[in-house]
Parts: C-alpha cells; sequence; structure tokens
C-alpha cells in the first residue's frame, strides 16, 4: 500500500485512516492489542511545508511529546550517554564509536557522485541488536539519501511504527537530517518516504485517532 | 555584596525553586517590622491602619531597592505578576549548583531542576509531596548492590560509601551471604559499627538482604553482634520459603530470640511468592518486577555490581485529597500529573546522567547501561486505609487499581513515543504505600487498624482471616511492594512463632512482612520458648 500526499499533515491522517479501515488486530509481545498493516510506504512530496506541525498536533493530548528541541538533539547529538542502550544520534554520527556515516560518507558520496544510490545510513546494529533478549533494538533502520532533479529525497525502512504516537516524531526527526544534508549539499530537501514494515495502531488510542478526522 | 542582599539571597538559597512574592519576602527579611506592622493592621484605630499600610509600603519599597540591584546582576528575575501588580521572583540560575560572588563574598545555591511542575497544584494544597525535593532529580533513591561481584567487605563497604553520595534513601545488600560467608568476626562487626555510624550520619537506610538456606555458621555471630548494636536504620531482610521453616529451625529461633530480646523487627520475604528482593528505605518498600527480575537473573546477572531500582518518587496523601478534591475523575488525574512529573524529573537525570552518576556508570563499566535497566519511579499512598475498618477501603481499592492500569497506559506510550523518536527510554511507575518517615511533617499522624496477634490462634480467627485476604489484595494492587507489619503481643514459645510464620508462608500470599516485638514487655527470656 503506498499513500501520496503533498503535505505531511494530510499524509498522516490518510494513513490512520487506512490502518483502522484495513488493519487486522493482533496481540503484541506486551499483551496489547495492536492494529496493523505490512509494508506500508507513505510518500510526501512536500515535508518541508509542515514536518513541524505533527508534532504541534501531538501536544494536544495527554501525553508528554518530546519538544522539538529534545527531537532535534536525540538525532543530532553523538555523545553516547550510559543510561541508554542506544540512540539515534550516536548511530548515525558515531556509529560502533568508529564511524561517523553522515558527514564521512553520506555528504562527501553524493557531493562525489551526484547520482550514487549508495547513499544509506544503517541504525542498526546486528553486533548488538541480533540479541533474543534485547527489546531495545531501533526502529528506524536504515535511511536512504537519493539526489532526484537536483532535490534530495530521502526513504526510511522503519521495522515497526506506531503511527499515532511515532510517525509524527519520526517524520520530524528524519526531515531535520534530510534539510542538515542538503544544506551540505546546497541542493533543496526534496520527496521524504517512510517504509514502515509493521505500521500499527494500538487500541487504546483509537479514540483519540478518530479525533483528528 | 551589600548585608540585605545577602539575606535575600539566603532566603532564595532556601527556596531555591519556588517563586517568592514582595511580601513573603518582606516578612523575611524585616521580620520585626513587618510583625510591628501586621500588629498594627490588626487594630481598629484607623489611623493605625493608615500608618501600617504606609509603613509597608516604604518596606516593600526598600526591599524591592536591593531585589532590583539582584535583578540588574543577573542573579534573580521576575517570575510573574499577579493580580494588583504583586510581582513574583525566581533565581535566574539554572539548576545544579550555582556560585554567587560579589564582592568578597560568596553564596553557593543549589537549584534543583524542574520549577514547575504538573504536579504544583497539589503540592501547593499539601496532598502530594516529593521525596526530598532538594535531591529528587540528581539523586536515586535506591539501589541494589550485588554482593555476588563484590570481592570481600572492604570493598562492599566502599562501594556503600560511594552509593551514598547517589541516592537519597535505601542502599540494599542482595546475597549478603556471599560476604557474611568469607568475613571474619572482626570484619563483621567493624562492617556493622562503620555503617551504623554512616546511616545515622547521612540519615539514608541500608538493608541487608540474606538467604538464610545459603548462610554458614558466621549468621550466629553476626545476629548476636547485630543485635547488640540494634542500628536504627540497617535492616534485615531474611529470604526464606515455608520448606526452609523446618530446615533452617535452628537459626530462626536465635534470631527470634536476639530479635525479640532487643525490639527489633523481623522482616522476611516469602521465597515462593517473589524472587525478587525486597527491601525497605525511610520512603518506604522497594522491590523489583517479578518479571524483570527473571530478564536480569537470565541476562544481566554478573554483568552489573549495583542496579537502580528506584528513580524517582512522590507521595499522595489519600485522606487529606479527599478533603480538597471530591470526585474519583479528579483522583485520577492528580495521579496523571504526579506520572507526568516523574517522567520529566526521568528526562533530566537522563540528559544529565553522565553528571549526576558519573561514579556509578563507573562502576558498573563497561555495562553501565544495564544499571538503569530495572529502574521505576515510585507512587506511594498515605491513609490508603483510612477507614479505620479496612473492609470498608473497598471502593477505594478498586479506585487505586483502575488507576493503575491508567498509569500502565501512560508509562506504555510514553515509552513508545521515545522509542519511536530513537530514545529507548525505560519508564515504569510502581504503586506502594509510604512509610511515615517519607515525609511526617506532611504525612501527619496515621489513623489505621495495627494487626496484632497475641496467640498462634488468631491466626484462625475469621477477623484476621479476612484481614488478611485483604492485604493480599493489596500487595496485587501495590507492584512496588508493601509490607504486612505484625504486632506481635503477649509470652510466646518458640514453636507458636515458627507455626504462626508457616501459616503466612503458606496460606497468604503476601510476599513481605514484619514481625514487630515492640510490644512485648520486658526480655523474652530462654525459658520462654519452652
Amino acid at each position: 500500500m503506498i499513500i501520496n500526499e503533498k503535505m505531511c499533515v494530510d499524509a498522516w491522517k490518510k494513513a490512520l485512516k487506512y490502518i483502522l479501515d484495513e488493519g487486522t488486530d493482533f496481540t503484541d509481545t506486551d499483551d496489547r492489542q495492536c492494529r496493523e498493516v505490512l509494508n506500508f510506504m507513505v510518500n510526501i512530496e512536500q515535508p518541508e511545508k509542515d514536518y513541524d506541525k505533527l508534532i504541534y498536533m501531538m501536544k494536544q493530548f495527554e501525553w508528554i511529546y518530546p519538544t522539538s528541541e529534545e527531537l532535534s538533539a536525540i538525532i543530532f547529538n553523538k555523545e553516547d550517554l550510559a543510561i541508554y542502550e542506544y540512540s539515534y544520534g550516536p548511530r548515525i554520527f558515531n556509529f560502533s564509536g568508529m564511524k561517523d556515516q553522515i558527514n564521512d560518507y553520506v555528504i562527501p558520496l553524493l557531493k562525489n557522485d551526484p547520482h550514487s544510490r549508495r547513499a544509506v545510513i544503517s541504525l542498526f546494529n546486528p553486533s548488538t541488536d541480533s540479541d533474543v533478549l534485547n527489546k531495545n533494538v531501533p526502529s528506524l533502520m536504515f535511511i536512504h539519501f537519493k539526489i532526484k532533479n537536483n532535490e534530495l529525497t530521502c526513504t526510511c525502512f522503519i521495522r515497526s511504527n506506531d503511527f499515532f504516537i511515532g510517525w509524527p516524531g519520526n517524520v520530524y526527526q528524519i526531515y531535520l537530517l534530510q534539510k542538515y544534508v542538503a544544506d551540505k549539499l546546497n541542493i533543496k530537501t526534496g520527496a521524504l518516504s517512510t517504509m514502515s514494515c509493521s505500521a500499527h495502531i494500538f487500541h487504546e488510542h483509537f479514540e483519540h485517532v478518530e479525533k483528528l478526522k | 555584596m551589600r548585608d540585605t542582599e545577602e539575606i535575600i539571597l539566603n532566603v532564595f538559597k532556601n527556596h531555591s525553586t519556588k517563586e517568592l512574592n514582595t511580601e513573603f519576602l518582606a516578612r523575611e527579611i524585616y521580620p520585626q517590622e513587618y510583625s510591628h506592622i501586621e500588629n498594627l493592621m490588626r487594630g481598629t484605630d484607623k489611623v493605625h491602619i493608615h500608618d501600617a499600610k504606609r509603613q509597608k509600603f516604604q518596606l516593600h519599597r526598600k526591599l524591592l531597592y536591593y531585589i532590583n540591584k539582584l535583578i540588574d546582576s543577573k542573579i534573580i528575575k521576575v517570575a510573574k505578576i499577579a493580580e494588583k501588580g504583586e510581582k513574583y521572583f525566581i533565581l535566574q540560575a539554572g539548576e545544579g549548583d550555582t556560585i554567587i560572588e560579589k564582592g568578597y563574598k560568596k553564596i553557593v545555591i543549589s537549584k534543583p531542576a524542574l520549577t514547575s511542575t504538573h504536579m504544583d497544584q497539589y503540592e501547593s494544597k499539601e496532598v502530594m509531596k516529593k521525596y526530598e525535593e532538594d535531591s529528587w532529580i540528581n539523586r536515586f533513591n535506591s539501589i541494589m548492590l550485588e554482593c555476588i561481584k563484590i570481592p570481600d567487605i572492604d570493598r562492599l563497604y566502599g562501594l556503600i560509601i560511594e552509593c551514598f553520595t547517589n541516592i537519597n534513601d535505601a542502599v540494599a545488600l542482595n546475597e549478603f551471604e556471599n560476604i557474611l560467608n568469607i568475613s571474619d568476626d572482626k570484619a563483621l562487626k567493624d562492617f556493622i559499627n562503620k555503617i551504623a555510624k554512616d546511616t545515622e550520619n547521612s540519615g539514608k537506610t541500608i538493608s541487608i538482604i540474606v538467604n538464610l538456606s545459603q548462610t554458614n555458621n558466621n549468621i550466629h555471630e553476626f545476629i548476636d553482634y547485630y543485635a547488640g548494636v540494634n542500628p536504627k536504620k540497617i535492616n534485615i531482610i531474611f529470604n526464606l520459603s515455608n520448606k526452609d521453616l523446618q530446615k533452617h529451625a535452628k537459626i530462626l529461633e536465635h534470631i527470634i530470640e536476639k530479635f525479640s530480646d532487643s525490639k527489633i523487627k523481623i522482616n522476611f520475604k516469602n521465597n515462593d511468592l517473589s524472587s525478587a528482593p525486597y527491601f525497605k528505605g525511610r520512603a518506604g518498600i522497594y522491590n523489583f518486577d517479578e518479571k524483570d527480575w527473571n530478564i536480569y537473573n537470565m541476562k544481566f546477572k554478573g554483568n552489573v555490581v549495583c542496579v537502580s531500582c528506584s528513580q524517582s518518587q512522590v507521595a499522595i496523601n489519600i485522606n487529606r485529597f479527599f478533603e480538597v478534591y471530591r470526585t474519583d475523575t479528579e483522583f485520577r488525574q492528580a495521579i496523571l500529573d504526579a506520572a507526568k512529573t516523574l517522567l520529566m524529573a526521568n528526562t533530566i537525570q537522563r540528559r544529565k546522567s553522565n553528571e549526576y552518576f558519573r561514579n556509578i556508570n563507573n562502576i558498573n563499566y563497561p555495562n553501565s547501561a544495564d544499571f538503569y535497566k530495572f529502574s521505576r519511579d515510585y507512587i506511594r499512598f498515605w491513609n490508603y486505609d483510612w477507614h479505620k475498618d479496612i473492609t470498608e477501603n473497598h471502593n477505594l481499592f478498586e479506585l487505586i487499581q483502575s488507576t493503575k492500569e491508567l498509569i500502565d497506559n501512560f508509562c506504555y506510550s510514553e515509552e513508545t513515543i521515545f522509542k519511536s523518536c530513537g530514545v529507548p527510554i525505560r519508564f515504569k511507575i510502581a504503586f506502594s504505600s509510604a512509610f511515615r518517615n517519607f515525609d511526617q511533617k506532611f504525612m501527619g499522624e496515621r489513623d489505621y487498624k495495627k494487626f496484632t496477634v497475641n496467640k498462634v490462634e488468631d491466626y484462625y480467627n475469621i477477623e484476621i482471616k479476612d484481614f488478611l485476604h485483604i492485604r493480599e489484595k493489596m500487595f496485587e494492587i501495590f507492584d512496588g511492594g508493601d509490607r504486612l507489619r505484625i504486632f506481635r503481643k503477649s509470652d510466646f514459645i518458640m514453636a507458636d512463632i515458627l507455626h504462626e510464620l508457616g501459616i503466612i508462608l503458606s496460606a497468604y500470599k503476601i510476599p513481605f512482612f514484619t514481625y514487630d516485638f515492640s510490644g512485648l514487655k520486658g526480655t523474652v527470656k530462654l525459658t520462654s520458648f519452652m
């Protein structure tokens, strides 16, 4: 299934409706009831228009949503804090304490070869994440950057994606990273796509999702 | 720094997170003048009242002169302007220690993070309270040390002292028999003396957790010496199962004799019901989630020297709450607001973990992250059994239980949100009862029915059976642990107490209980046991 929209908010609402209407119910490992769609693709043509609006929309609910500053710090802070098993920033900018995947790989690669299809970064580390007892494994696994029509497009692969409360944060963060790379390449940002292996909504959030319609 | 400025800063030092209005500051800084003005205001003479108002205005103006100087120096700032233009001031510095130097004078003000929280309205009405507010973010509440990973008693003592700088309540020594069995008499005595003194000086507590089935002969000497010293802030928790009662009857008799003579409470954890440790702090009981503990044993035991049990905690005074608020909806909202506050506290702890908990990270290196994996926050309830007849509390228990479900869902959602955003936080909230020592002033007196046992036959009394079944239910609701305190009165023979322990261990789902002999008169003679 592919959802295609110009703006983030429209894509989100359409995707949520699709999951509610077409998804199948299951109980996850924590005994929580979900409605799920597998292999769910959402393509946003102009994410720059409203990528931050989703975060503000989440603030209407009873949860504490990370602030935009926190979300930005999570993706850009390369310091490994002992309190976390992992965090996106160190995985992107200091993978295994060795590799800055953006500044030392993606940016030079796309500068040298704007047609490259190899500009992919991994947030998944099999040496630590492929562990039966480890439940703290990144949901966002890969991000692929590709220049098309002189715009930087970005596609990410998310293995498990809570589409109601997680996806807004994902889009916000990925767009920030997309913008960071685009600025370094002196080009504009293009489409942003998310490929969710399991796109789901928990049953207890259904009434909140309904309110969004 | 001028004297008045210094006095003002000292007031802020004592209220480092609070917004203080001009009137409050004036009363603190010019107590005599203010008291004189208030006396005049209370009178009926219109001239005096008018004069008092004029003096009050002058006093405020004088104060504002110094306040403005501190504002110009960027030390304090206007927090808000209330109705009628009354100004509120707050320290301008961020969280942590701030050193203010002016001229030759220096003031250090410690300002914890989170100046404003979702709990504010409940705190101002004195129905909720953060535990040890000054350190409730930059200290954990309780930590457990794994004695199996510690080579000897000297190293254990060193680690306790290190941990004391990172906690504000309790350190548990798990599987202490690993140290007990290899230490000589003198070392054990020195250890008790030192930690007795340290706990007294620091106000912190230590729980020594002993698996009776794993101890050697050293336990006898240890018990004798401990009972002799009778340290008020050190507890021993005996882990045992029903079948241990017969097997270890002799040592149990010895413990009961010594502890009852010294009026020391004896704490038991039922291994048949819970494999996870239970221990006591000033704030209340702590434990680990049973499922978490199984994962810990399968995957992490042996990796770490210490494990965090509780990060931050708050208490709610239930009967006071329902004097101020009326409905169940308000109660649920209050607990949800407390949960939000705890989440915010955790967020700061995470952000500053390398600063606040550096030495803990070093102790567990290279498995530093494992320290935080099983930690929870606590919401504790005071006066939850405020109806004297506990059976009348049924509706309240149901309310607490349904609120727990709400909070569990909130925690799940927050974990999902943060995980989705690349921060795999652990955010779990445990419910438990509070001890009065959480904060004696806040808690006030507790009015409850003591569970008193005079003889073994009491356990066959219907009323007592009903009471114990209700306590079983409370243990189910309080996933953060609870404690049944049994006040044992009247003379007894040893077989009676062992029989009573057998009943509790085998017939009730009560994982943690305390025998309290403080009601016994005089010293129990050995002959009493025969």
